[in-house]
């Protein structure tokens, strides 16, 4: 993804939903969302998130991908 | 992973890379009449015997030989298989999700290596982020569900297993990575990452995977049955009860790991979708969801709600994340250390080696709490009761 953070991305909706809308990056289907409080966010790794977008990328994918608050690589 | 991700169940995919090596890991919750107090004067002696009663570590084997037959009748039947040769009940079924047993079951789907791995691991606890858990109830939240759960009081003694499909559900999720490798180029899937290989729902690639794949949750669910026999047998033997006497009843059986066909409202309307909950709980309205902390941190039980069938396709969390990898807490924390720390918190643990502790430092994980938070202020479960441990044993 070229260095680009997709966390710098994230759009935050309310206090407990951020969104990844599918334009962030070529490929996705469909945008992502992650259910977290800030706190959670700020601990949150970029590739973590990068997993998700990847999961939209895949064929049949419905809008949203979830991300949970206990999301990490892997 | 702490995601959940809905397929098209006509021109979706499933992914065995998705839904990834512990298939049906995922958690048995047992509660007791016992209080903190009885359990701690004897928490030592009782972690000592759990050791012993449940097989734990790498590629350990288990007391049961299963022949080619009962392990095919495992893989298909499930939990009914367990009851039927004395480990659990009919009411142990009823709580479980699934029922313990995910209907399509096909082990012709299973690679003979799986079947030759599995046989003698039914009844083992593995090694890795699996533990048993003795846990005291430390805050109850919502009281009229927690007591329809049979809990409560404060300070009840419930217990927690926390594992998974052992190598059988590993080898299985190895055979379809290869299979499903083969299938991307032939079906001509651009894949942003090869971690996510999958095959179209409906080719024989998918099919085959969808019915292996039960085959491993099947086993998950039996294995966690069979051990709580084996956990109640110990308490039998250290109280000087019998279980029933002590309460000793499954409050839910679940898995984080896991893909399944299921009915969702997309755009209004009802329709079939694959689910693929890669750490993550089912948790539909009322559902019972267990979450498992981390070594010396608390654990909770939630409940699903309408809110979660709407946000997340019925689902939540599974416990608190990494924030550090295996690698790097065993350079960073030392074992010894670990279990010091946690005998200062009064945790008496037991574990096949100490590196296993430093992998599962409560350091190397999010703070389980603020996880706790954020799905109870989005309202895809909310918080029923919260557990911390007494004593554990890891593999």
């Amino acid at each position: 993804m070229g260095g680009i953070k997709v966390k710098e991305k994230l759009k935050q909706l309310n206090e407990f939903e951020w969104e990844l809308p599918k334009g962030v990056r070529e490929r996705m289907n469909v945008g992502a969302k992650i259910i977290a409080n800030k706190a959670i966010i700020d601990q949150i790794e970029d590739a973590a998130i990068e997993q998700l977008t990847n999961v939209a990328c895949l064929p049949g994918v419905i809008e949203p991908v979830i991300g949970l608050p206990d999301m990490h690589w892997g | 992973m702490g995601a959940v991700s809905a397929f098209d169940a006509e021109k979706g995919i499933i992914s065995a890379g998705l839904c990834g090596f512990d298939i049906n890991c995922g958690v048995n919750s047992i509660r007791t009449n016992l209080t903190a107090d009885e359990v701690s004067a004897k928490k030592k002696e009782l972690i000592q015997e759990l050791f012993r009663a449940v097989p734990c570590g790498v590629g350990s084997k288990g007391k049961l030989k299963l022949t080619p037959e009962q392990l095919d009748d495992v893989l298909k039947r499930g939990v009914n298989w367990a009851v039927e040769n004395g480990y659990g009940t009919k009411d142990d079924i009823e709580h479980m999700e699934e029922k313990g047993c995910m209907d399509g079951a096909d082990s012709s789907k299973v690679s003979e290596l799986a079947k030759k791995r599995g046989a003698p691991q039914l009844g083992t606890l593995g090694a890795g982020n699996h533990f048993l858990e003795i846990q005291k109830v430390s805050d109850i939240f919502d009281k009229e569900t927690a007591k329809k759960w049979g809990i409560n009081d404060v300070n009840q003694v419930l217990i927690m297993v926390h594992c998974g499909s052992r190598g059988f559900g590993h080898q299985v999720a190895t055979d379809y990575l290869k299979i499903q490798e083969q299938a991307v180029k032939k079906y001509n899937i651009w894949l942003p990452d090869q971690q996510l290989v999958c095959a179209p729902v409906n080719s024989q690639e998918g099919k085959d995977y969808f019915a292996a794949m039960k085959c491993a949750v099947n086993y998950s669910f039996t294995n966690r049955l069979v051990m709580t026999q084996w956990i109640r047998e110990t308490f039998e033997r250290v109280f000087g009860k019998d279980w029933e006497s002590m309460d000793m009843h499954t409050i839910y059986g679940l898995a984080h790991n896991v893909c399944k066909k299921e009915k969702h409202l997309i755009n209004g309307e009802k329709k079939d979708v694959i689910i693929h909950r890669k750490g993550s709980t089912r948790s539909f309205p009322n559902d019972t969801v267990l979450i498992a902390g981390t070594m010396g941190t608390a654990s909770y039980i939630l409940k699903g709600t309408e809110t979660a069938m709407q946000k997340s396709f019925g689902s939540t969390v599974h416990g608190a994340g990494r924030c550090m990898s295996r690698h790097a807490a065993i350079k960073k924390f030392w074992g010894g250390d670990v279990k010091k720390a946690l005998a200062e918190k009064g945790i008496e643990s037991q574990s096949t080696h100490p590196k296993v502790l430093a992998e599962e430092a409560p350091g190397a994980y999010k703070d389980v709490e603020q996880v706790i938070e954020s799905v109870h202020g989005a309202g895809i479960s909310l918080k029923v009761t919260r557990m911390v441990p007494i004593a554990v044993a890891k593999g």
